[in-house]
């Protein structure tokens, strides 16, 4: 008994030395729902998963989210109806037999492209020319990026751009036009090989449009959005992709 | 369509049924996504991103799939998991303190190194004693570590004494952030380094 008694303070001990741990957050969100399920079903769950007990008591943040889907678990019947449902970009999904997705890929274009594009160690460099903009296929609906904000207008063009050599496995660029019919964002989305979300953060993409510059980081979907930019410059834009 | 049919829909690649049934998912997973995240600043934003991810995630792993009987219940479940780690991001990011919070809390205690198990306890209860915690913080603390007492009876228990419904998330979560509370105090955290050093 008096070993039992000890052994609960020592656990105390620990969770109270315990140093944070993002893979014990992993391994905890991993298990968490069996965990909720096994509370839930009146099953001593920190019997059962004592490491997800443990880290429950180490970390507030982990303890919060369990909180929210032990709550959903437990009163499914007590969620309310959202007002609205939101469309979702099913763009991932191969395409259907007709139409078809992409316009094909004109060898004028191909030739432009191959002239555009430059390397240097694991950069790409892409040298846009009103050239080039001119033969871009405009995007077919509800093809481009994932649901980021729903109802945005089409794109004025997509250009899609693979490239073994800098292991950048698709360089998506959409242009989105304001309202404003001068301005508007270019929207680019990296996918490296061998790599998806969340791991594509922290690409660095560089923009160069006249004297301007701008560089930012990738987001967890490797996308990055530049905004506000002349319509009328879209022909003079450099973009840099540096894959680290 | 029972989740045998929807699980062969999605599977149908390149089809007009599997447009169709990732389209029926998207408002399925959006229904659970909203009824946990409604409560969040922009949580129908963040519903519909955690529904979109949750799609593309399901998609790429359909294979893993063993029980296509059962194929809503698992989609549901990587739909629940994006939520969390969705979620657990937000909260960690605004949990993190200012480095001044941190070094601004005075110690709680100052007491000698002690090995006997008894003392152990003594000296872990002067802490919580000591500690600024409510009453009922103190309870899920000693409920747990000194009592042996699961969080659906100290539920129980609270519910009882407060005549309003406390769960047991809610015990795990009072007894979470008290605990950090404790772990704040510097003094308390080298007094158990010294004692865990020692036995």
């Amino acid at each position: 008994m008096a070993e039992q008694s000890t052994a609960k303070l020592r656990r105390l001990v620990r969770v109270l030395l315990e140093q944070p741990d993002p893979q014990a957050c992993q391994r905890c969100l991993d298990d968490m729902e069996a965990y909720c399920v096994a509370q839930i079903a009146g099953n001593d769950a920190a019997t059962l998963l004592p490491e997800v007990a443990f880290h429950l008591d180490t970390c507030v943040a982990c303890a919060e989210v369990y909180a929210l889907l032990y709550d959903t678990l437990a009163s499914p019947a007590a969620a309310t109806e959202p007002a609205r449902y939101p469309t979702a970009d099913i763009g991932f999904l191969p395409a259907r037999a007709a139409p078809s997705r992409t316009a094909p890929v004109s060898s004028d274009l191909q030739t432009l492209l191959a002239q555009a594009i430059q390397r240097s160690g694991r950069s790409l460099h892409l040298t846009f020319s009103q050239g080039l903009l001119q033969l871009l296929p405009a995007p077919a609906p509800a093809q481009a990026f994932a649901l980021r904000s729903p109802g945005q207008p089409l794109a004025l063009f997509e250009l899609r751009v693979s490239d073994p050599e800098t292991q950048i496995e698709e360089l998506l660029i959409s242009a989105i036009p304001h309202a404003e019919a001068q301005l508007c964002d270019l929207r680019v989305r990296v996918t490296t090989q061998g790599q998806s979300w969340p791991d594509l953060e922290g690409i660095i993409v560089q923009l160069r449009q006249g004297e301007q510059r701008q560089q930012a980081r990738t987001d967890a979907w490797g996308e990055v959005v530049f905004r506000n930019l002349e319509r009328a410059q879209l022909g003079a834009i450099e973009l840099s992709v540096e894959v680290s | 369509m029972n989740s045998e049919d929807l699980y062969a829909a999605c599977q149908n690649h390149g089809s007009d049924q599997q447009a169709d049934a990732f389209e029926q998912l998207s408002v399925f997973f959006y229904r659970i996504a909203y009824a946990m995240l409604q409560d969040r600043p922009a949580g129908a934003d963040l519903a519909a991103d955690c529904m979109q991810l949750a799609l593309v995630k399901v998609y790429q792993n359909l294979e893993q799939c063993q029980e296509p009987a059962a194929f809503r219940g698992w989609a549901a479940q990587i739909l629940r998991r994006v939520v969390l780690d969705t979620l657990r991001q937000l909260v960690a990011a605004r949990l993190d303190p200012l480095p001044d919070e941190q070094s601004a809390l005075p110690p709680v205690l100052i007491a000698p190194a002690i090995a006997e198990p008894d003392d152990l306890g003594a000296f872990l209860q002067q802490a919580i004693v000591r500690a600024p915690l409510s009453d009922r913080s103190r309870r899920v603390v000693v409920g747990r570590f000194f009592e042996d007492r699961p969080d659906s009876e100290l539920a129980l228990a609270e519910s009882a004494r407060d005549s309003q419904t406390v769960l047991p998330s809610h015990i795990q979560v009072t007894r979470a952030k008290n605990l950090a509370k404790l772990r704040s105090d510097p003094g308390l955290l080298a007094q158990l380094r010294m004692l865990q050093s020692e036995t």
